[in-house]
């Protein structure tokens, strides 16, 4: 099942890790079941398989925990691309409707200027402020 | 089209940032007082993944307008306005509603009180001179009662409205909430950000009308889990770190980004840092 999923490119390498060992542990518990009593033993737990529930809910507690946490920064990096895009769609829009000559000095900031001191062209400003998708690419070419 | 902008290393340069969701029967009307008021102020209208025509009026009545490809939350809106101020220089920034209840009129006093004391930002309170010139419903009344008595609380100072989205900051606080303004409860939770970072705020007294048109981000129907969620959130915030060391990183246009970035270092503001090693 998961070979599966990491093999169609559902699952990332780094997450099916952990469900790889999650996989070797219950494969391992059903084929030495001693390993259980001898773990109820030392936990001093009376019926045995109790033992195995509650280490299946810690688990998943635990997983549910860093999954928030992954989606936390997620959900953080996503609010920062939108906001990145609003603000350079609205610069690419400034620097189509302007000449160069006429740019306010602080859209040039020290990131844009090649150190060579050649003048900038459009395009090069262009090209080299605003990282452009595919799709965004050719919309630009064919606009 | 787009106004042209005024020199942004002037010392005065003042940018109103006006977030904005489906206000488009009202945004018109905003944007043009505070253009007659303020003549030489940039105004920033943050559209916030409205489906109307918001974004088109902001710009038919002279705004800058900057788009969220979809919906981030007051919060979010606010601080895109906020990063928008912070690359471009801007001394002092004025924060109102799109709705039409701040009015222009209260700018020129609060920039007044922030530069008269020394303050680094400036709210305006709807409760601080008693005089209520609308009625609030008695539910919002009392969680606005609420809020005031949490930060009190928790900041030591006191607070009469700390609801209100009617702000004027300085450079070092556009500083500070460009990269720490929270994406649901910006006006309760700003307040102890801004007294986390040291920096001086203080109320005036405004008039807010009624809303025009619209309606309210906030569901009455709601409070009370809206109210329990905001308690949280403060007290949540009240206990987060703000460092600045990270903001003066942030700042330094030349600066990129060393090694791996502190999660809480929200920003790769457009142009300013690769966003990918």
């Amino acid at each position: 099942m998961t070979f599966q999923l990491i093999r169609k490119h559902k699952l990332r390498e780094e997450y099916a890790l952990i469900w790889f060992a999650a996989s070797l542990a219950i494969f391992l518990l059903s084929i030495f079941d001693s390993i259980v009593a001898f773990l109820a033993t030392i936990f001093a737990v009376k019926y045995a398989p109790t033992l195995i529930l509650v280490f299946g809910i810690l688990f998943c507690v635990v997983l549910l925990l860093a999954q928030t946490v992954m989606l936390s920064v997620q959900a953080n990096r996503i609010r920062d691309l939108a906001q990145s895009i609003g603000l350079l769609e609205w610069r690419l829009r400034e620097l189509e409707n302007q000449p160069l000559d006429e740019l306010p000095s602080s859209l040039l900031t020290d990131n844009d200027r090649p150190d060579n001191g050649h003048p900038l062209t459009r395009e090069a400003l262009l090209t080299h402020e605003v990282p452009m998708t595919h799709e965004s690419q050719i919309k630009h070419l064919t606009a | 089209m787009t106004t042209p902008r005024p020199d942004p290393v002037c010392a005065d340069s003042l940018l109103v940032i006006i977030p904005a969701l489906n206000e488009q029967g009202a945004i018109r009307q905003v944007v043009k007082g505070v253009h007659v008021v303020l003549p030489t102020a940039d105004i920033l209208v943050i559209d916030d993944g409205s489906s109307d025509d918001t974004a088109q009026e902001a710009q038919a009545a002279g705004a800058l307008v900057v788009r969220h490809p979809f919906n981030l939350g007051i919060g979010g809106a606010v601080q895109t306005g906020l990063k928008f101020a912070c690359h471009h220089h801007y001394e002092y920034v004025i924060r109102m509603d799109g709705d039409g209840q701040h009015d222009a009129c209260s700018i020129q006093a609060m920039l007044a009180v922030l530069q008269a004391h020394q303050a680094d930002m400036v709210i305006g309170s709807r409760f601080l001179d008693a005089d209520v010139d609308w009625h609030i419903p008695l539910s919002r009344r009392l969680g606005i009662r609420l809020y005031a008595l949490e930060v009190t609380w928790l900041t030591g100072s006191r607070f009469t409205d700390t609801t209100s989205g009617f702000w004027a900051m300085n450079r070092r606080t556009i500083q500070v909430l460009a990269a720490y303004l929270p994406q649901d409860y910006p006006d309760v939770e700003s307040r102890i950000i801004v007294h986390k970072a040291g920096l001086k705020q203080m109320e005036l007294p405004v008039h807010m009308g009624e809303r025009t048109t619209g309606v309210s981000s906030i569901n009455l129907a709601r409070s009370i889990y809206y109210a329990f969620k905001v308690t949280v959130a403060v007290i949540t915030t009240a206990l987060k770190d703000y460092p600045l060391a990270v903001l003066e990183n942030h700042n330094a246009d030349t600066v990129r980004a060393k090694g791996r970035r502190h999660p809480l270092q929200s920003h790769s503001l457009a142009g300013d840092l690769p966003t990918d090693p």
